[in-house]
């Protein structure tokens, strides 16, 4: 059963019993002041009885003696009077019955015992209809006259029959109004929750771009904007997720290709040398092209290796003397820049330098060689080691091709390489600046790239410990 | 890059047909081209997208081998500006959604980095096959061998070969000018199933040499196999 059934149904149920017993107890206490009321009123009648036959007992005593007779006559005359009613009047002296009564009354009349001059009060069924007698006597000399007062609880009882139809309908109506509007502001309420009920559906089916038009100031208004706000964060996550995967598998693919690529090359030669019948010329050519390519093949996979066991290392730290690896950096390098005129030069301001002088040395070389690369013949590649308040800052920079500005965010994504062509013809994979940058992260050291296209580049790593 | 048909018979080898490589890698196009060349296939090379393209609407190809990963274009971007001409994906990318797609985009085959040279030259004929677009007939020698009709004659009358003849006949003209062991030769001829031994090659070789007078194109490489050189 749905939500809103269930509401409904305890709603009218309870407003039905509420109600049902309200009006029960509403007829009845009515129906109690009624007697009440009633015999309230038949007892003043008996009392009015009482006064006036007392007077008249009393003018009869006055000018004569009191026989039966005349008691009688002066009590029809009352009799008369209210028979016409409906109300019953008997006369009793020492427990005798002096007048007529229309009733059968059956058993005993307990309403006769009676206390000094207090009425008492008896309601008695006569042939299925409930009368109110009223007994009480005279005051003296008289007090042995009792009179009895009997009227009919009929209209009471009509009465009260006709307020139990009366409430039976109205219950009725009132059930019926109240399915009615309760049905309709119960399914008022409810639309929000189907809005949102709907709207969750179709988020929930991969559509997490789409939001909750619930402006309620309620609790459901609240909850639409919870859902806007958690499915937007679910669809920044997607995004981020299929980004991240995507760009794995750009990686992953350049990855193959780089692997892949020279393998096809040199498995092709050597098969071609072994099936096909060439000149000794060529052969030598092959070969020469084969060993070319399976080194490309071994430098990649060292440089590979090298940013796994990174990875997989244990940093050591060291202090470094700064001199004695700019040493290093320029034997290494010498020959490379002679043949090239390329001028390098090393600056440094500062002695010592910490970090992981192997590493370094790798992140430098790496620098060092894209920034030869990078320039023509005459060119100048500036290494500069400074140091401030801030940190140790390293800087390479060249007058060489530079780069697009659009281009500096990418370039440090494994195997990105700005030229193609250029670059392979170089001997360059693509892995140097990503390395780089790993590098720098294990040292808590930033790098960051500033380019002109044909106004050099300079490369700065600040060390940030 | 030097020369790649060996200077052998050119006026008996047809060439087998015109196909555009287009592969970024220098070495691997080179490396291809050699290949090519040497079982009479006519070569042309491009390096990217661009110029793939420039060439393809300059000149007539009976086929293209396309390597996925090119600068500028990528390979899918060629294939859709290609119209009809039968291509042949070549890539480092082995991913089963990569395959369903050069597959789909309408490429006759799709080929994963690194091969086998021999592998491409049997795919690259039978693409040739589907399309019509390659040589009926070769001439080796006296010889006419039609490998559609599978008819043999030699100075016009026809000879007759039995099934496991012909099979190997078309090996050797498939691939020739290269060499093929014994162990290759009855892979491709007869199948994996073959029960027999090496032996049985030798054997049909003589008879093939006999019946068509083929002994100075079928030769004997020392410690390799045969070779039929055209």
């Amino acid at each position: 059963m749905r939500v809103w059934q269930k509401i409904y149904l305890i709603v009218l149920i309870i407003v039905a019993i509420f109600f049902n017993i309200a009006m029960y107890f509403v007829i009845q206490l009515n129906y109690k002041e009624e007697i009440k009321s009633a015999k309230e009123r038949a007892a003043t009648d008996q009392q009015f009885v009482s006064t006036s036959f007392y007077k008249d007992l009393s003018n009869v005593e006055k000018n004569d003696t009191l026989t039966y007779d005349s008691v009688i006559l002066n009590f029809q005359v009352y009799q008369n009077f209210y028979e016409e009613q409906g109300i019953y009047l008997e006369l009793w002296n020492n427990q005798k019955l002096f007048s007529e009564n229309k009733l059968e009354i059956k058993g005993d009349r307990g309403e006769l015992q009676l206390n000094n001059y207090v009425q008492n009060i008896v309601i008695r069924e006569i042939e299925g209809e409930p009368y109110i007698f009223v007994a009480g006597n005279l005051s003296e000399p008289y007090d042995s006259y009792t009179i009895v007062l009997a009227t009919s609880m009929e209209n009471v009882i009509t009465a009260r029959h006709t307020m139990i139809q009366l409430m039976i309908g109205l219950d009725f109506l009132f059930m019926l109004l109240l399915a009615v509007i309760l049905f309709i502001i119960i399914k008022t309420l409810m639309k929000p929750l189907k809005v949102l009920s709907q709207a969750t559906k179709v988020i929930a089916e991969g559509n997490f771009d789409s939001r909750i038009e619930l402006h309620t100031k309620d609790e459901l208004g609240e909850l639409a904007e919870q859902f806007n706000s958690m499915s937007k964060s679910i669809s920044q996550k997607v995004d981020a997720l299929s980004k991240e995967s995507e760009s794995r598998k750009l990686l992953i693919d350049n990855m193959a290709h780089e692997l892949r690529s020279p393998l096809t090359a040199a498995l092709g030669y050597m098969d071609y040398l072994m099936m096909a019948n060439v000149s000794e010329e060529e052969r030598i050519e092959v070969l020469k092209y084969t060993s070319s390519e399976i080194k490309r093949l071994n430098k990649l996979s060292n440089t590979l290796l090298k940013m796994a066991s990174i990875r997989e290392e244990m940093i050591e730290y060291q202090e470094i003397d700064t001199s004695t690896m700019i040493e290093r950096l320029q034997y290494l390098f010498n020959k490379r820049i002679s043949s090239n005129e390329i001028c390098l030069k090393f600056q440094s301001e500062i002695k010592r330098l910490h970090g992981n002088q192997e590493m370094l040395e790798m992140l430098l070389t790496n620098l060092i060689e894209n920034a030869i690369r990078a320039c023509d013949k005459g060119g100048e590649v500036i290494v500069n080691f400074l140091g401030n308040k801030e940190g140790t800052i390293i800087e390479v920079i060249d007058t060489g091709i530079g780069m697009d500005p659009s281009e500096l965010e990418k370039v440090t994504a494994p195997f990105y390489r700005v030229d193609k062509m250029r670059s392979r013809k170089n001997g360059g994979v693509g892995l140097g600046l990503a390395l780089c940058k790993q590098i720098a992260e294990y040292h808590n050291a930033r790098i960051t790239l500033e380019s002109q296209l044909g106004n050099g580049t300079k490369v700065s790593i600040l060390f940030t410990t | 890059m030097v020369g790649c048909r060996g200077g052998y018979g050119k006026e008996e080898g047809s060439i087998m047909a015109k196909i555009l490589v287009v592969d970024d890698e220098e070495m691997i196009n080179d490396m291809i081209k050699r290949n090519l060349s040497m079982v009479g296939h006519h070569i042309d090379q491009a390096y990217d997208g661009k110029e793939a393209l420039q060439m393809i609407e300059s000149r007539n190809y009976d086929l293209i081998l396309l390597d996925v990963m090119l600068p500028y274009l990528s390979g899918f971007d060629v294939m859709d500006k290609i119209n009809g001409v039968p291509t042949i994906f070549l890539t480092a990318k082995d991913h089963i959604d990569d395959k369903v797609r050069g597959l789909t985009s309408g490429a006759e085959d799709y080929i994963v980095k690194p091969f086998e040279m021999l592998e491409l030259i049997a795919r690259i004929n039978i693409v040739l096959r589907r399309n019509q677009k390659s040589e009926s007939i070769t001439k080796v020698g006296e010889v006419e061998i039609n490998l559609e009709s599978k008819v043999v004659k030699r100075r016009g009358s026809e000879i007759e070969l039995t099934p496991q003849e012909f099979n190997l006949l078309e090996v050797l003209v498939i691939n020739k000018n290269l060499a093929l062991s014994r162990e290759q030769l009855i892979e491709k001829a007869w199948g994996y199933d073959f029960v027999g031994d090496t032996k049985t090659v030798d054997v049909h070789i003589q008879k093939l040499r006999k019946k068509l007078t083929l002994e100075e194109h079928i030769k004997t490489v020392y410690k390799l196999g045969y070779r039929m050189e055209v």
